[in-house]
Order: structure tokens, then sequence, then C-alpha cells
């Protein structure tokens, strides 16, 4: 039947927060009279309130699974929470048949005085596992986490990738219908990954349903039969993952654009002080063959024009950028340039000037990034002006899969040669490719 | 209408197992890190009943006649004032402990506050036990007396654990509220019959009669002396009392535990 084969039903589900703590608490009194009441939550939203996720409705059917994928903040860790039963939505419905095996909560209950054996009894009895069950399965989660030398020793006393070890071993043999996966699990040392890699993929094969939510589009392309496009807590897609992920890039992109464009004008019209040696009038965000395009391609070059406006001539100037990450280690910094350190000082003269950073082949993983922009004077570095939270997006053109950063190389071959066709991943998908 | 109510009977019992898995996996883990357990239990009491009935002797505190000799008086007030005192501290005492998982991982929420009960019920016999064992010794007990004895304490341990479960909910949100109890736990002992018998109409002889732990205290203590109970409907209405406010309890906690939850989330891990 098709009704028994759907593991998971999400109805038209929203859910808000309030913004202010104090204000959540006390709405959290009158919320607990209302329930008191059998009076349902409203529709409207009280001062502070706002909706972490709204309206937003899908299917889980047995064996299939969804990955989910959207920035931070986009609703996507409450909705988990909501299927698993921790939240309770504001409106709508969710329906839930089977075990769900949240691996957001690798090691629930652990308790560091009690020995690895203890705490594998604990933790499977509040996943819900039957005592019975975790008597039969005792030896194998303690083989998985490769722990049966330090079993019986207190948990207080293991490093935390063994800990990590643990509550991934005792998750995996909960036996659960529907396996919430939020974020890669980058636990234990490679083999472990693998091993946990192919455990998944094992009870993919037997039928478990998944729900994943991941930054990184090459493992919900690999892993989702479906994927579901949420941004600012509403559903903006749900369907084949490789066109949602297309669409989510796409959408990141413009909403990049969108921000830089706003910012572009504030910063053109911005009125300068009478005493200013020297502003910011613009920053451009190029890439070959599409100037002004607010994005850059993994492995391409990339360049940034930065407009400077000076009241008179300027000496000594540098000009200085801090990129970093959105996507992948939010708030990290991970290039850090000054001219005056690659260039050396500039001079500028009055009037209208233009510095130009142009990177031959951009580094950056794709991903969105934020980029800050400080032009200043000396060896102290005394501050004339900043440009800051201008946003950058770096697509991927198939040079960097799997990679952290992409690395210029060069191929020789001795005593044979390149016979085969360049297989470049069709992830390289987009319209400017006959202008390289 | 039949198939919900099995449910819910399915419901409680997967609690009450859950709970006592929990309780059985873990009763090692309090006693692992202090080497006199059991002494903890009772030793606040003892000190609490050394010094008062030192100060009796030496005529600074006088309580008059008392139905018991003083010092078992004093015991058994205050040691039944504590196991109402703590039981009170038990749903708050759970969840806040929990934080860490119960905001990550779907479990009926009911089954950790009983592994606390569990605990304060292990406690709480430990104390009957050593009153009783004291009362025998020094008095002479019937098993009349055993009996009631036993009751007395199991209500207050019942009327403290739904007192406590009822606000469990505020005292989570509102930590001034939480600490505010903590105070008059602390000192309600001097609001109770534990060291004096409530005598005359003073406004403090009142306050000191109305307080829901003294019938269980005058009870116990009428017990103790074999001597005819002097309020045994306030007593079963007491007793009634300790049960329906558990069973309530239980029944907000599981209904609001959802918002309180949502609550910790924001309040940090």
């Amino acid at each position: 039947m098709a009704q028994s084969d759907v593991c998971v039903s999400v109805e038209k589900v929203s859910k808000k927060f309030a913004r202010s703590l104090k204000r959540s608490f006390v709405y959290g009194a009158r919320d607990i009279g209302r329930a008191l009441l059998a009076r349902g939550e409203s529709d409207e939203l009280r001062s502070s309130e706002f909706w972490a996720v709204r309206g937003v409705s899908f299917e889980l059917r047995r064996g299939h699974s969804i990955g989910i994928v959207g920035l931070n903040g986009s609703g996507k860790t409450t909705l988990l929470r909501m299927v698993s039963g921790i939240l309770k939505p504001t409106l709508g419905r969710i329906q839930v048949h089977g075990r769900i095996a949240p691996m957001l909560a690798l090691g629930a209950g652990f308790k560091p005085v009690l020995s690895g054996r203890e705490n594998i009894y604990l933790n499977l009895s509040l996943l819900g596992v039957a005592e019975r069950d975790i008597r039969a399965r005792y030896d194998s989660i303690v083989d998985f986490a490769e722990l049966s030398e330090s079993i019986n020793a207190p948990i207080g006393t293991y490093s935390s990738g063994m800990l990590a070890r643990l509550g991934f071993a005792c998750a995996v043999h909960t036996d659960p219908s529907i396996l919430i996966v939020d974020e890669v699990l980058s636990v234990g040392d490679a083999k472990f990954r693998v091993k946990c890699r192919n455990r998944m993929n094992e009870m993919r094969r037997a039928g478990t349903s998944m729900l994943l939510v991941s930054h990184s589009s090459i493992l919900i392309e690999t892993l989702s039969d479906e994927c579901l496009f949420m941004r600012r807590g509403k559903a903006m897609m749900l369907g084949n993952p490789r066109e949602v992920l297309k669409a989510y890039e796409e959408d990141g992109l413009q909403q990049a654009v969108g921000r830089n464009a706003v910012k572009s004008i504030a910063l053109a019209e911005r009125e300068l002080a009478l005493d200013t040696t020297l502003g910011i009038r613009a920053v451009t965000i190029c890439t070959k063959g599409a100037n002004d395009a607010g994005y850059w391609l993994c492995g391409h070059p990339g360049e940034i024009v930065v407009s400077l406006q000076c009241a008179k001539l300027v000496e000594d100037v540098s000009v200085n950028l801090i990129i970093s990450d959105l996507t992948h280690q939010p708030g990290e910094t991970v290039l850090f340039m000054m001219s005056s350190r690659d260039l050396g000082w500039l001079r500028l003269a009055p009037g209208n000037d233009e510095v130009h950073l142009l990177l031959p082949q951009v580094g950056l993983r794709p991903g969105t990034y934020r980029i800050k922009i400080s032009v200043s004077q000396g060896g102290m570095h005394d501050i004339l002006d900043v440009a800051d939270d201008i946003r950058l997006v770096v697509r991927d053109a198939g040079l960097a899969t799997n990679c952290l950063y992409y690395q210029s190389r060069d191929w020789a071959v001795k005593g044979g040669e390149v016979s085969g066709v360049q297989q470049i991943s069709d992830e390289a998908d987009f319209e400017d490719s006959e202008e390289f | 209408m039949i198939a919900v109510r099995v449910s819910l009977i399915q419901k409680i019992n997967a609690t009450f197992d859950l709970s006592w898995r929990l309780f059985t996996h873990t009763v090692g883990a309090k006693y692992r890190k202090s080497f006199l357990g059991y002494f903890w239990m009772v030793a606040p009491a003892i000190f609490i009943t050394l010094g008062v009935t030192l100060a009796n002797r030496a005529g600074i505190l006088s309580a008059g006649k008392t139905l018991l000799p003083y010092p078992l008086f004093v015991l058994l007030g205050t040691l039944l004032w504590q196991v109402f005192a703590e039981a009170v501290d038990v749903a708050h005492r759970a969840f806040d402990g929990a934080r860490s998982y119960i905001t990550r991982v779907y479990f009926s929420r009911s089954a950790i506050i009983l592994v606390q009960f569990y605990e304060s019920l292990v406690t709480t016999l430990v104390r009957c036990t050593l009153v009783l064992l004291l009362l025998e010794l020094f008095h002479g007990l019937e098993l009349y007396g055993i009996c009631l004895i036993i009751l007395c304490f199991i209500g207050s341990l019942l009327l403290g654990l739904g007192i406590g479960a009822i606000l469990m909910p505020f005292t989570l949100l509102f930590a001034d509220l939480h600490n505010t109890i903590k105070l008059v736990l602390n000192y309600g002992l001097f609001l109770t019959p534990a060291m004096y018998e409530p005598k005359g109409d003073s406004f403090f002889a009142t306050v000191i009669r109305c307080n829901p732990v003294s019938p269980l205290m005058q009870s116990a203590r009428e017990a103790a002396a074999n001597v005819s109970m002097s309020q045994p409907l306030v007593l079963t209405g007491v007793l009634a009392a300790a049960v329906l406010t558990t069973i309530l309890g239980f029944a907000l906690v599981r209904l609001v535990a959802p918002i309180i939850i949502e609550r910790m989330l924001l309040g940090g891990k």
C-alpha cells in the first residue's frame, strides 16, 4: 500500500522561535498555559519572533533518501529536530513510522565516570533498543568501534576520537528504519570514516531511509534520491538532486550579487567627509569573459577591482583583503593579502584610481565567501577606508572535486603518452565555457 | 478510543521500562565518586538532631514535653522534611542534568524523572530504616507503628515529587523562581514541627500547622509513640493529595516537555 510505504510525512510544517532569550522564556510560560487550556498555537508572530521553518512539506519513502541543502540559518537543523520528535511544530503535522537513529546525537547520555561497556547499554537504552538486543549486538559494537582494549575503562579517559567512534558504533547498531545525518561525519581517522560510509551504504541498500543535511554537493548528489533546497525556512525546491543543486547554486549567486549591488550603491553614494583623503567607491568582482559577474570559477582566473576616489595625492598606501569562509567553516579567515607586501607602497593620484587584484588561478574551493577590503597608510597601517561584507561566490568548474582548495599543477609522463580525452566532471556545466 | 488507550498504556509501560534500565545502568555512577555514599544520606539530619538536642539539654532551646524522647522527635521530623524537600527538586534536577542529550534525542521524558525518583526512593528507604532502627532500639515499636511511619515517608516523597513536577516547567524557565524555592526548602525546616510542637494560637503556630508535611510528621510521631492518631482525616487527605499531585505532575510534564526543551536549546548546551 502506498500509505505504509511512506515513513516520514511532513505536512505544511512551520516553527517559530523568539530572538530575545528573555522573551522566549516569557512566551514559554504563556505557551504552557495555552497547552493546558488545549488551545493551539497561533499563526501570528509575537514581538521578537520569527519563522525558522515556514510551510514545508515533503514525504520520505521507505528505502529512499532526501538531501537537504541551504545556507546556515535556513532552518535545516530545526526541521530535522522536528522530524526526530525533539521539537514540536508550531503549525502543520509530522508523522513518522519507524525508528529514527539521529546522528545529531552521537553519544547521548554518556556518563564519563562509567565504563564504555556501561555507556553502550545506557546509550542504546535511550535510543530505544531492547535489552536483549543490546546484549546480542554488544560484541559487534565493540569491534566496529575498535575499542576492545579500553571498553572497560571509564569513558572520561577516552580521547575525543574514541568517544566519537563509540557513539557512532552505537548509533549504527540501533537497527533504524530512518537515518538522520546532519553534516558529514568527520569522526575518526580515514580508515574509520570509510568504515562508517560503507556501513551507511549497507544500511541504505538494506532499505533504511535517510535524511541528509550537507554542504557538499557531491555527497548530496551521490547519496540522495531527492533534494530539498531551503532558504530562510521556506522550501524553495524539491526534486532531482542535480537540478535542485543547480538552482541552489544559482540562488546563492543571485543572493550574493544582489547584496553586492546594494552594497555598491551604498558605497558609491556615500557622502565622504570633508577631510577624507580617500574613499572606496566600488568593488567589482570579475571573472574572465564577464566583468562584474559577482563570482569566480574555481581553478580559473579571477579578478577584483577596487575603485578609489582620492581627494589629493596619497602616499604609502596599501590595499588589504581578508576573505573569510561562509559555507564550510563560517567565520574562518581563508586568505589575507596586502598589496604592500606583494607589490610595495602605492602612491595614488588625486581623482579616480583603480587597484586590480588578479588571481591567475583561483585556489578557493567552491562556496560563498565574505570579503573585507581596507585601505591603509604607512607602516602602522592607519586605516583610511573600509568596505566590508562583500559577497563572493566561487563556482565549481570540476577542478577541485573533493579538495580543500585548488592547487595549480602540471603532469608529465616519461615513457608513455597521453592517449585519452580530458575527463572533466560534468559539474562544469555553464554557458561561458566556449569563451575559454 | 480503545486504540488510543492501549497506546497510552504502552507508552507508560515503555517509560517505566526505560527508567528502570537507565537506573540499573547508572546506579554505579553516583557512588563511584564517593566512599561514604550511605553516610551522606543521613549525616545532615543527624547533625541537626545532635545540635538541637544539645541545645535542649543545656536549657537553651525548650520544646516542652514531646511525644517521643527529644532526639528521636527531632530526627524523625527532620528526616521527613528532608525527604520532602529533596523530592521537590527531583523533576528539575532530572531535566537540568539531561540538558546535553535531551535536546538531541527523542525518548520518553518522564523516564529520567523516574530515574531520579528511584534514587530518591533508595535514599528515603535508607533514612526510614535508620529511624526505625533507632526507634526500636531506644523506644520500642509496634508493627502498626512501623507501617505507618513507612507510609508517612512515602507520602512525603510523593508529595514533594508531585509539587516539584508541577513547578518544574516554570523553575526551568525562570531561574529566580528556582532559587526562591530552593531557599524556602532549605530553611523551611523551621516552619515545620520538626523541632517543636505547634502549641497555641499564634500566627507562627498556625503556619506550622498548615504546612502539608506537618500532618505526616505528627502522625509518624504518634505511631512511633503508640498513641492513637489525632488527625486521621487530615492524614488521609494529605496522602491522597500526594498521589494526585504526582499523577498531575507527570501528566503536565508530558504535555509541556517540548516547550521547555525548546528553551533549553536556546539557553545553550
